[in-house]
């Protein structure tokens, strides 16, 4: 049975558990981001993006795991308590779902990209989103 | 000496999908970046990650990117953009 499973079936936990729950989870994450030079190819060969894949796919369940504590401790954080790492533990699982978006398969194809040269200049971006703001002032203004 | 920098085609959806206000943080941070690229670990191919954290009008939201130096060209090229936010108010996951 995996903690995801075991936790809806153990109550309320009391502050030392909400705790210790979270400690295991955040030192997991530790562990996981000492290979984090393993989340993308540096290559489109596609042993090194099956590699990159069981990566992902560890992050993927850990983040599931990770929701799965913080929804367990949140009857504590609803009462106020405080309840340490808590924090910490969402930055974490935010920092792993904006990771996820990110494929071995796309990162690959960006590389290449990259590698050629193609792409749009910081500065083309930046004009950009100042038009984009200015037209979201005009329009707000308007309303 | 500092760089220049430069989205990847296959990074612009990801930035142009997101709020202005994010963008603009996420510019403001690359141009940092570029500025002082010894925030960067680049792997020995020369490619790094990078994530950060960003509260504005009461969305917390996390960024993550990533990266090829290209000496060659004296650039920074983004690779990739992801991003994950959460209302401050809402419920706790």
């Amino acid at each position: 049975m995996s903690t995801i499973e075991l936790l809806p079936s153990l109550g309320k936990p009391n502050a030392e558990q909400a705790s210790a729950w979270i400690a295991a989870a955040l030192a997991e994450a530790a562990a996981l981001r000492r290979y984090d030079n393993r989340l993308f190819a540096r290559s489109s060969e596609s042993a090194e993006i099956e590699s990159c894949k069981k990566v992902h796919a560890v992050w993927r369940k850990w983040a599931d795991q990770a929701e799965a504590v913080l929804a367990h401790v949140r009857p504590l954080l609803d009462e106020g308590q405080k309840t340490i790492g808590v924090d910490d533990l969402e930055s974490a699982v935010m920092r792993a779902r904006a990771m996820l978006q990110l494929t071995p398969e796309g990162q690959a194809r960006a590389l290449e990209q990259a590698r050629r040269g193609e792409g749009v200049d910081g500065r083309e971006m930046r004009r950009e989103v100042e038009r984009r703001k200015a037209e979201l002032a005009r329009s707000g203004s308007r309303a | 000496m500092s760089l220049n920098y430069h989205f990847a085609p296959d990074a612009l959806p990801a930035f142009r999908a997101m709020d202005v206000d994010l963008q603009e943080h996420v510019l403001d941070v690359l141009e940092d970046v570029v500025e002082n690229p010894w925030r960067l670990q680049f792997d020995e191919g020369g490619t790094a990650i990078f994530d950060g954290e960003y509260i504005s009008n009461d969305v917390r939201c996390v960024f993550f990117l990533t990266f090829l130096k290209d000496d060659e060209a004296g650039m920074l090229r983004i690779l990739g953009i992801g991003a994950a936010k959460r209302p401050l108010d809402e419920p706790r996951m």
